[in-house]
């Protein structure tokens, strides 16, 4: 594949990767960082890919190493809980009734409430469909390992969710 | 097993679609006679549904034109999160509503049915809890939910065949989506549910995208056969339907 075919290819998928990186990171400057990393070893290693393989799933792997890299140089580092500020305009935008948009919000502080941890599987199977396996090979643990910990956060936002009063705090 | 076995790293799996089919009936057997673990696993299926729109491709500023469906690219709501509106009801349960939100002279059975069909025949992997091969299983459980002796009627005389069927719910109470194929893997959902609408036994006809629902509402409950098929096709097969289930052969 030529370079320039090369170059669009992973353009069309900086879209998705930004979104992914920011509520990975929620942090937009972390993000940021995350997918210019991501894109520069993608260029590395573009010669590594299955040619097969979905290009998208390719640069979440990556996406996920490098933060979990990141995370690791600054383990000190507190998880930033910024919730999006641009949230409740955008789901305006799509037309998401008020009652809805509560809701939303609260699913967005709950999630970010999440280990970081569990915040990326739930990331990578419940909102990009990747298999265990594939999610397994994203994070580099095993395939048991992702079963638990999507267990337990999605149980984990059930329980923040379902504490009394979460509606009261989360409008005052 | 009882019911205690059924751990929540197995409703996860089954949620995921990462059981074996003989799994996946088994699990979605425990958890028909568990109220605890159907409202798990319909709260967690809503977390999945929020998370999708708050994170996947609708949130993308430039999304590109969506993929052809019945790819493993996603969840099945990812690809729709950008034209439907989600209305999540604060009491559990949640429906999807078409563009533009709810139209008022569109009946609701025919808009919840055509929603869930929109959604569902898109997917490959997921497109039914329980797949034909359980259909006895498949009727008791969803007849026992919906407490109304329901079944998928064969359609082999119009070349359907029954892939499988699922437990929605709306804000009646659960509603029960059978999920047929042609051979040109065209596809038709059956909905059913409780209804609240006035008795209306002759078909009704909605359209939107192509799709069609006929619709009728019958006893308390209200039926809805859903697909991209012509108008007369649509109309025998849903004769078919409306008196396979209204008397039932035996």
């Amino acid at each position: 594949m030529a370079l320039g075919q090369r170059n669009e290819a992973l353009a069309a998928e900086l879209p998705a990767l930004r979104r992914h990186a920011r509520a990975l990171a929620r942090d937009p400057s972390l993000a940021e960082d995350l997918v210019q990393d991501t894109m520069a070893r993608a260029m590395e290693r573009w010669h590594q890919r299955r040619p097969d393989g979905s290009l998208r799933a390719w640069l979440f792997t990556i996406l996920h190493r490098t933060f979990l890299n990141h995370r690791r140089r600054e383990s000190n580092a507190p998880v930033s809980l910024t919730p999006d500020g641009t949230l409740p305009e955008r789901l305006a935008q799509q037309g998401v009734t008020a009652e809805t948009r509560l809701w939303l919000t609260q699913l967005d502080r709950a999630f970010g409430e999440l280990p970081q941890e569990q915040r990326q599987v739930l990331l990578l199977v419940a909102v990009e469909g990747f298999s265990y396996a594939e999610a397994a090979e994203a994070m580099a643990i095993p395939v048991g390992t992702v079963m638990s910990r999507l267990s337990r956060a999605r149980e984990r936002v059930r329980t923040i969710l379902e504490e009394p009063g979460s509606v009261i705090r989360q409008v005052t | 097993m009882s019911e205690k076995d059924l751990s929540d790293e197995l409703l996860t799996a089954y949620l995921d679609g990462e059981l074996s089919p003989a799994e996946a009936a088994d699990v979605a057997r425990r958890i028909a006679a568990c109220p605890d673990k159907s409202a798990r696993l319909i709260t967690y299926r809503r977390i999945d549904q929020g998370l999708s729109v708050l994170y996947g491709g609708a949130a993308e500023p430039a999304a590109r034109p969506v993929p052809p469906a019945r790819t493993r690219s996603g969840r099945w709501w990812l690809p729709l999160a950008a034209c439907l509106l989600l209305a999540i009801g604060a009491a559990g349960g949640w429906v999807l509503r078409g563009p533009g939100g709810e139209d008022p002279s569109a009946p609701r059975i025919a808009a919840l049915a055509t929603d869930a069909h929109t959604v569902f025949v898109r997917e490959n992997r997921h497109a039914v809890e329980v797949t034909a091969e359980e259909d006895e299983h498949l009727f008791r459980w969803l007849s026992n939910r919906l407490e109304r002796d329901i079944f998928a009627p064969p359609l082999t005389d119009f070349g359907f065949a029954l892939v499988g069927g699922r437990m929605l719910s709306n804000e009646t109470g659960p509603a029960a989506q059978f999920m047929y194929e042609n051979a040109e893997e065209t596809r038709l959902t059956l909905y059913v549910s409780r209804s609240t609408e006035i008795e209306q036994t002759a078909f009704q006809v909605t359209e939107h995208d192509g799709v069609r629902a006929f619709y009728w509402v019958h006893e308390g409950f209200g039926y809805a056969l859903v697909g991209p098929l012509a108008r007369a096709e649509m109309l025998a097969i849903a004769q078919r339907v409306y008196d396979d289930l209204e008397e039932p052969a035996g």
